[in-house]
């Protein structure tokens, strides 16, 4: 339990140290993935405060379509797509980096979105129609700062250059592109298969059920 | 025993007989659009008044369908196209005259070749401020070129007491007129000036402007369009040759005109690659119309459920900027506000009481509105209901700058339709004027609408800052005296 401790106040010093800090996680094993999974589910349900309750003048939802696991997958859904495409593309790329400890950069860098999402959805009750664009810098930044320290604890734990890391990063779109093709071939197929099994269950009560009436 | 019994089956019968409460409205399915676009329930605006027939008034006959109509100053004027007549009455649909033949100042009838000189498939008509009235006499082709007419008639009280209209001036097309398409006019206005705004079938030149002698202005107005990106593209690529073989884009034309009290024109299309389905024009001929509502003025807004637009045929505004616009594809009147915010959705097509099958035109009776069906000839007055009248009041007064009338008047409202967005925005306002900001926010946040809160959330906030004005600078000077503290004592640590 300390040492849990220790590692979660260790996510502080990987905020404004992201090279030491993910270093130390890399080799010295001073991160978490149960600690990256806390960070992502805050995330998820910070998320889903925002559209129920930012104030008004940021909040455009439409209260009778809410829907919160919706909501919460949706959020978080992009990291962990992230997480496995960097993986699989990374290790054709020579990259060090295991998936926990991608997984684990991923989940510590969003430590500042967490925080300006929090201010944000505090501050969106006390804002006016002129005051939106410091809201949207406020949000702006949370996810540079979080570019920032995915970015050098990729660096770090992939050991890798910057431009290799670029490069490794602009294969990862291209993965995520062909996992989010498969992955919707994959539901259509499984939709026509279902209907196709749910036709002929009907064609042979049917058909059953002619022969006995 | 009998007795009980007798009770008993009294009891099962009256239970039985179902128990009908109804308002005394008629059962409707209104609904309007909220501030996300979605068809919500409302309470209607309007109530069928009576059904005028027409056909069957005293006086009238051959009669065939009812097109065009237009109410003047105490007079109402229907039109009807196939009939080749102007059933003129007054404002209680009282028949008053039948225009058919011209007749001259003298009450002699006008001839030409022997024949008696009727109208022939007239299709719009307009009433001039100092009362004449103005006839698009399209179907006559005995103009140059093939042209149609315009027929001025003048009402004139013979000496024997006998009231009539008189031929005062017939307008040909203008020897100076410009435009390729042919002068056929279809629906027309008159301005204060007695200038004539023209729509001729098909002009795609925007509408023609005529000085009252007849003879040509200018064109006036045109319909922007969208441009489709590819078609766009490929012109820009293409030679001078290639561009004359291509086919032109050209303007769609309006379909109906009518102008306010400051003489401002506005005209309708039901072109589908149109932006604006409905147009303010400014006397220089730029669209003006104001934008303030969830959508531009579109009538029903597509959703994937249903796609079939909204066909704008007819246009009339009164003196508060209200605006109807009627819609073809399914019979249904939009009122709007002078900012362009929907009001109300009235009536609809089909075999019903209140509804239309084949509607023409439409137009302003005061604050009622008076819709002609072609199939039937019939007229349909619809006259606001209670909530009609609280909503019609209070956008009035709001124009003409009475906030507080207003105000009371939609607080009213909203007690009739807790739905109306525009009525908490309108309440807000009042309470906005009044310098009660906190409640105004309320309820401009109630009506949906982020521009106004926005303004009052402002004036609340400050306000606010200035009563606990201690509240918030004493963490300001403690968190100034921590710094400067810990800067001297930093300081001192290394001498």
């Amino acid at each position: 339990m300390k040492n849990f401790l220790n590692m979660l106040s260790y996510s502080k010093y990987v905020l404004f140290h992201p090279f030491d800090g993910f270093y130390e996680i890399k080799i010295r094993d001073k991160g978490n993935a149960l600690i990256a999974t806390i960070f992502i589910v805050i995330l998820g349900i910070i998320d889903v405060l925002t559209v129920q309750y930012a104030g008004f003048m940021v909040n455009y939802t439409d209260p009778t379509r809410i829907n919160s696991l919706t909501t919460f997958f949706y959020s978080i859904f992009p990291y962990l797509l992230f997480v496995i495409a960097n993986y699989s593309t990374t290790t054709l790329f020579d990259g060090k980096g295991r998936m926990r400890e991608i997984y684990i950069v991923i989940g510590y860098s969003l430590i500042p979105v967490i925080m300006t999402r929090i201010i944000a959805l505090i501050l969106s009750h006390y804002i006016t129609g002129d005051e939106i664009m410091l809201y949207n810098i406020l949000l702006g930044a949370g996810m540079a700062w979080f570019a920032i320290l995915a970015f050098s604890g990729l660096v770090t734990i992939h050991e890798y250059g910057f431009f290799k890391n670029i490069v490794t990063l602009l294969f990862t779109a291209l993965a995520i592109a062909i996992i989010m093709f498969l992955a919707l071939l994959f539901y259509s197929l499984i939709q026509q298969f279902i209907s196709f099994v749910v036709v002929l269950y009907r064609e042979i009560v049917f058909r059953v059920g002619g022969w006995f009436s | 025993m009998k007795k009980v019994l007798s009770f008993i089956l009294v009891t099962t019968i009256l239970l039985l007989i179902p128990l009908q409460v109804r308002a005394n409205e008629y059962r409707t399915r209104d609904y309007n659009y909220n501030f996300w676009l979605k068809p919500v329930p409302s309470t209607p605006g309007y109530r069928l008044e009576k059904i005028v027939n027409v056909a069957s008034l005293p006086g009238v006959f051959n009669y065939q369908e009812s097109t065009d109509i237009h109410v003047g100053k105490d007079k109402i004027y229907i039109v009807d196209t196939a009939g080749s007549q102007v059933i003129v009455t007054d404002h209680d649909f009282n028949f008053i005259y039948r225009i058919r033949t011209f007749i001259d100042e003298n009450k002699v009838f006008i001839r030409e070749n022997g024949v008696q000189v009727t109208l022939t498939n007239p299709e719009g008509v307009f009433e001039a401020p100092n009362g004449d009235l103005y006839v698009a006499d399209t179907g006559y082709r005995g103009g140059p070129d093939g042209s149609s007419r315009i027929i001025v008639f003048s009402p004139k009280t013979h000496t024997d007491g006998s009231f009539f209209y008189y031929v005062k001036n017939i307008i040909y097309k203008p020897e100076n007129y410009m435009g390729k398409t042919n002068f056929l006019p279809s629906k027309l206005v008159v301005d204060n000036a007695y200038r004539i705004y023209v729509i001729v079938q098909g002009g795609n030149e925007g509408i023609v402007v005529l000085n009252n002698d007849g003879s040509f202005s200018r064109f006036f107005g045109t319909n922007e369009i969208r441009i489709n990106p590819i078609d766009y593209f490929w012109k820009k690529l293409a030679s001078k040759e290639q561009k004359q073989k291509m086919n032109l884009t050209f303007a769609p034309p309006f379909n109906n005109i009518d102008v306010d009290r400051n003489g401002f024109i506005y005209a309708t299309n039901s072109d589908s690659s149109t932006i604006y389905k409905v147009v303010r024009l400014n006397p220089s001929g730029v669209n003006v119309i104001r934008q303030e509502g969830y959508t531009l003025p579109i009538g029903d807004i597509a959703t994937a459920r249903d796609e079939s637009r909204s066909n704008f045929i007819a246009v009339s505004v009164n003196d508060y900027g209200m605006y109807l616009v009627l819609d073809s594809s399914k019979g249904k009147i939009f009122l709007y506000n002078f900012d362009g915010e929907l009001l109300f959705i009235i009536s609809g097509m089909g075999n019903i009481e209140g509804r239309t099958i084949l509607p023409a035109d439409v137009s302003w009776l005061g604050d009622k509105i008076l819709v002609t069906d072609k199939t039937t000839g019939y007229v349909l007055v619809f006259t606001p209901t209670e909530f009609g009248k609280l909503v019609i009041g209070a956008t009035k007064d709001y124009f003409a700058g009475k906030w507080d009338a207003a105000g009371e008047q939609w607080k009213k409202a909203i007690e009739y339709n807790a739905n109306y967005e525009l009525a908490y925005v309108g309440y807000g306002k009042m309470l906005y004027m009044n310098g009660d900001y906190k409640e105004a926010a309320e309820y401009f946040k109630l009506g949906n609408n982020k521009n106004y809160y926005s303004l009052a959330y402002k004036k609340y906030r400050a306000e606010y800052m200035q009563e606990h004005f201690l509240l918030f600078l004493t963490p300001m000077i403690l968190l100034a005296g921590l710094v400067i503290y810990s800067e001297v004592q930093y300081n001192r640590k290394r001498g």
